[in-house]
Parts: structure tokens; sequence; C-alpha cells
């Protein structure tokens, strides 16, 4: 055996039997507490924070159990906010007290086609980006996330590779194989190899079937008029965290009461009358946006899929920001007036944060 | 430390800490500890600001008002997290097994013990951080891990008997393959331990927890692309090692290629008891003839 190709693949063969043996290490003062390891395994650490973690963690057998069995759990559940069951009643209650309401106007007034109307009464929100003069529609969409993972499968042997296949693509064929493997349950690295063959698949599914969260009572009116988006939403049944923040469809209010946004769908409005009146705002994006806040009158911070950041400096005029990563984005928070700094969160949990008004960002 | 009182206000509000009836004082105190315990006693006003204000400020409110026992607070925990703390339990064990360990965990957080009056909540230990959920989960974790490991320490070794018997067959029938095997794979330990921290860590999140490229680059930080082609350049690199070890080792070409030969198909697990023993005994004479050298 003398060429470097057939040796490297020989020495992923050992480090899988070396490294894959189950090895024993105690609990040391040095070990990671839960919330650094939450912190790390989320993106939240940074600097000589994170190189401390991982200078201990790459010598710790018991915190690499951990790390690995939170990396896997984190894969396997996504964070969503749970029903309410004591209000679940509301989400059939609004839509329909709505509806009432609805053909009850339809009826009680009288129709006149001239007349102006008013921004508050619209069209539906869907069709605020058709509307909207200024929206980029010549810029390409960006590319839609990957979709959800294959059905799960039986984490697979060490295979040999094939004649005249290089390393990297032996690597990608296993790393499908793992891909597919994701749904199954976690558990720790070593032990879950003693235990892999009494996995129960039915089981599985059942983590899989995993439902949204109902929009709370306080969003359902918004919620309502997300509607045609949240249709959508429905179907994208992978990104649960994304979901619940989009259906409740917040009110941004700005410091000053009176000065507030509002996301609905893919479109922005304005108000500076405490929500009497709305006014659409042109934003030239058309990815869903699922969160925002205001930290002054003019400064607003929007975010949704697709790694879409938004900021306004004058309350009326949007830039879109350049995000270091093309996934979707379910929270942003600031307390900053001067529109520098501020946090987002990714719907995987991540955070990256800027301090210069999105010109770069680190993930902390 | 002390913290601003006008940023505690501000971030006071923003954390909405008076919906659980959080007084200020308390909740600044969790914030200095918070900052403390990431930053230091002498942080930057600047650096507290920045690190305070990329806390999860809602959760360690309502971590906050649990701890001190908010009837509310904890219902509305208690209605959130379960459910998500019980899908990750079941994650862990499909057959339920670990719901016990999400349940004690309630007790601990809930508090049963008392120190200076004071109950002592499992909510102490979360300073903001991370969020409410990927903490739980965290805690979660190392109980599963521990317990896994403890009930794994009092599982019966093999017989002494088996295994010498087990190694002497093996060593009888394929005494040079043997001997190419144990050669090659000290090579590899001394190569891996050469290693940074960060590239072993690397292995050990891909070879040893298997995690995926994408959770391995996301623990280290990095692309999926980039983990995949770090670990390709790790691999050449213990490659190079090796050879360079056995070389050193007095093999001849052919011999380091019959190395590589032995460990091509699989070996089945190794058993580390087994190999230290065998290096130990490999070094003795090692370390006799380096004294001789040196003598």
């Amino acid at each position: 055996m003398d060429s470097p190709r057939e040796r490297d693949e020989t020495v992923e063969r050992l480090l899988r039997q070396s490294l894959g043996t189950p090895q024993r290490g105690g609990v040391t003062d040095a070990c990671l507490d839960a919330e650094t390891l939450a912190a790390w395994t989320a993106g939240g650490l940074a600097g000589s924070a994170l190189e401390a973690v991982q200078l201990h963690v790459a010598d710790c057998v018991r915190c690499q159990s951990v790390a690995g069995t939170l990396a896997r759990i984190s894969s396997t559940v996504p964070q969503a906010e749970p029903v309410q069951p004591s209000r679940r009643w509301l989400a059939w209650f609004i839509p329909l007290a709505a509806a009432a309401t609805a053909v009850a106007l339809w009826f009680a007034v009288p129709r006149n086609p001239g007349a102006p109307q008013t921004v508050a009464s619209r069209a539906p929100v869907s069709e605020a980006p058709a509307s909207d003069p200024f929206a980029f529609r010549d810029r390409p969409p960006i590319a839609p996330p990957e979709p959800a993972q294959a059905p799960p499968a039986g984490r697979q042997a060490p295979e040999s590779s094939a004649a005249g296949q290089t390393p990297q693509a032996a690597e990608v064929r296993r790393e499908k194989a793992r891909s597919n493997a994701l749904d199954q349950p976690a558990a720790e690295g070593n032990v879950a190899k003693e235990e892999a063959a009494g996995r129960d698949p039915a089981k599985d599914k059942k983590v899989d079937a995993f439902q949204p969260a109902a929009a709370p009572a306080g969003a359902a009116a918004a919620a309502t008029q997300a509607a045609p988006s949240n249709q959508r939403e429905r179907a994208d049944s992978a990104r649960p965290a994304l979901r619940a923040a989009a259906v409740a469809a917040p009110e941004i209010v700005s410091p000053d009461p009176a000065v507030r946004w509002r996301i609905l769908g893919t479109a922005v409005q304005h108000s500076s009358n405490g929500g009497s009146t709305w006014e659409t705002i042109p934003i030239g994006v058309t990815a869903e946006l699922t969160a925002g806040v205001a930290p002054s009158t003019t400064v607003c911070w929007l975010v949704g899929r697709n790694g879409v950041v938004l900021l306004t400096t004058d309350g009326r005029t949007w830039s879109r920001l350049t995000f270091p990563e093309i996934t979707d984005l379910s929270d942003v928070r600031t307390v900053d007036a001067g529109g520098h700094v501020a946090t987002v969160s990714t719907a995987d949990g991540r955070t990256f944060v800027t301090t210069d008004a999105g010109v770069t960002w680190s993930a902390r | 430390m002390r913290i601003d009182a006008n940023l505690v206000d501000r971030l006071y509000r923003q954390a909405r800490a008076g919906r659980w009836r959080v007084p200020e004082d308390r909740f600044a105190r969790a914030l200095e500890a918070s900052a403390e315990r990431a930053l230091g006693d002498d942080g930057a006003a600047r650096d507290v600001e920045r690190y305070l204000t990329s806390l999860h400020l809602e959760d360690l409110a309502l971590a906050c008002a649990c701890a001190q026992g908010d009837e509310q607070a904890w219902e509305h925990f208690v209605l959130v997290q379960r459910p998500l703390l019980y899908r990750a339990a079941d994650a862990l064990d499909p057959g339920g097994g670990a719901r016990d360990l999400a349940d004690s965990l309630y007790a601990d957080l809930f508090g049963v013990g008392e120190h200076a009056g004071e109950r002592q909540s499992l909510f102490r230990y979360f300073h903001g951080r991370s969020s409410l959920t990927t903490w739980l989960r965290a805690v979660l974790a190392q109980r599963h891990v521990d317990r896994l490991r403890t009930h794994r320490r009092l599982d019966a070794l093999p017989e002494e008997e088996s295994a010498g018997a087990l190694r002497a067959t093996a060593a009888a029938v394929e005494p040079e393959r043997n001997r190419y095997v144990q050669l090659i794979r000290r090579a590899l330990t001394g190569a891996v331990a050469r290693l940074d921290a960060r590239e072993r860590l690397r292995l050990a999140c891909y070879y040893a927890q298997e995690l995926t490229l994408a959770q391995t680059g996301r623990m280290l930080g990095e692309s999926e692309a980039t983990s995949s082609r770090q670990l390709a350049r790790t691999r050449s690199t213990l490659r190079t090692a090796i050879e360079h070890q056995l070389k050193a080792e007095g093999l001849s070409r052919t011999e380091i290629g019959e190395c590589f030969a032995s460990v091509s198909e699989d070996a089945g697990p190794l058993d580390l008891r087994l190999m230290l023993e065998d290096e130990a005994a490999a070094d003795a004479p090692r370390k006799k003839t380096a004294v001789d050298r040196s003598g």
C-alpha cells in the first residue's frame, strides 16, 4: 500500500476505530457547566472564552459526549414555543370572529367603488408587495433553504471506499448517510453505538410529528391578516421556531408609542399615530419578515427568512444589510438608538452581533 | 460589580421583568452575577453593556421570577418548557428512559433545599448566556451522559483469563501483522496528541461523537465545507506523521506499506486496555535503549 490516498483512507479507518471506541474519563473541575455548553453549541461564545472551551473539550471525553448529545438533540428537536393548551380555542375563535365581522360589514356598509380607501383597510397583506412600485423585482430570489431531511435511516457501518473514488467523495457519501440518520434519537456518542440495535423507528416519527405553536392571543388579529403567508408556512414543517415568530406578526413599538411599525408577511407598515392609520413602506425584499425592534422613533431593525436584515435610520427608507449566512432569522434585539449595535438570532438558535450597523457580524 | 442604574432600568424594561413582579434590585443582582461570571470583576463599562445587551434577558427575568417562587412565572415556565424538555428526553431515549431525568429536573429547578433562608434553585446557575430552552437541554444532556457513564463503569469487565486467551490466540495466528498494527496505532496516538486543540476537537466531534459535518462545523464556528477541508488536511498530516514515526522506528519502505496494509481492513474494535499494556511493554526496552545510548 503505497499511494497517499489509500493511506489517508487507512488513517481515517484507524481514527474511526480508535476515537470511536468508548473511553472513560471522569468529571473534573475544568469541565464545562451547562450554560457554557449551551452558549457554545448555540454559537454564543467568542474570543478567549471560545478558545478556552475548545481547548478543554478537545481532551475531555465527558464534555465531548455532553456536547455531542446536545448537538444531536438540537438537530432532532427544534426550538419552538409549544402550544398553550388553555388558549387553543382562540386559534379557532379569532378567525371565526373576524370572518363573522367581515360578513356583517359586507352587508352593513354601503359599497362605493369610487371612494378612496384608508391605508388600514387596504388589500390583503399578501398583495402588498405586488402593489409596491419600489419593490426590486429584478433582484433574483435568494436560494430557498435546503429541503427537509430524508426519513430516518440506521447509522451505517464504516464503509470501504470504492476504487477510483476520492476521499472527499467518500466523505460526501458518508455525510449523506449521517444526514439521513439525523432524525435518529440522540444519545451519548459512544454509548449510542452500544444501544443502536434497540431503536424504534416508529417512535422516532413521534419527534418528527412536532407541531408548531399557535399564535399568542395578543397577536391573533395580526395572524388572521397574515393568513396567506401562514398557509405557505404550514407547508414548511422544518422551521417551527421561525413559523411561531412569523405567525405572531408583531407590532414594533418605538419608545414613543405613537410611532410603530408592523410586519405583515413580506410587507412593512408604519404608523405615526399609535396605530390608527398605517402606511405601507417599500422595503425592496420578497422574503418573509419575522421580527423587528425599534430602539428609537427613526431606527428600526427587521429580520426575516434567507438572511434578510433590514435597517432604517430615518424611519422611512430601508437598507438591506449583508448577513454572513443565508439562513432563516427569527429575532433581532437592540437598545442602541444610534442603529449600530444589534443582536440577531437564527431560527436554529445561533446568535450574531453587529456593532457597525451590519457592516460586519460576529457569531456569539 | 456595579452596573449603571440607567442601563439596569433599560434592560429591566427590555426583559419585561415587571410582568413577573421581579424586583428591579433582584434583576440587577442577576445581571451583576452574570457579568462578573463572564467578564470578571473589572470588566470595562463598554464591554459590560455590550455583554448585558446580548443576554437572553426575558429568559433571565423568568428564571429570576421562578427562583423567587412566583407562581405565575413558574406556571408559565412549566407550560412552555415541559413539552420541549420531554421532546428532548424522548430524543435521548425513545423508550422514555430519560423522562425521569426531565422530571427530576423540576424538583431541582423548584429548589427543594434552603440555604440562609433562601430556596436553592437550579435557576441560580442560569445567567442568560443562552436561552432557557438550550440551557435546560444542556443540563439534561449532562445528566443523561453522566448516568450512562456511571452505568458503564458498573458493567463487569471481561474475565482476565478470556482476554488473555484471546490475545494469545491472535498473537499466535498473525504475529507479524499484530506487530505492525501496534506500531501504526502507537504512531497514530502520538500524532493525534501533537495536533493542536482545535484539530483534536474537530476529530472528536466527527469521529468520536459521529456528528455530521454541519454539526461539527457549528461546534467549531466554521462552515460545513471548511470542516470537510480541514478534516482531509488533518488526515493527511496524520498520515505523514505516522510515516515519519514508522521510519524513525527503523522500518523499511516496504514494511511501512505493510503496516498500512495491516489495518486497511476492519480489525474490529480496539481494546484500549490491551493497547496501553502493549505500549507500556514496548516503551520499556525503548527507554532502556535511550538510556544505553545516552550512557
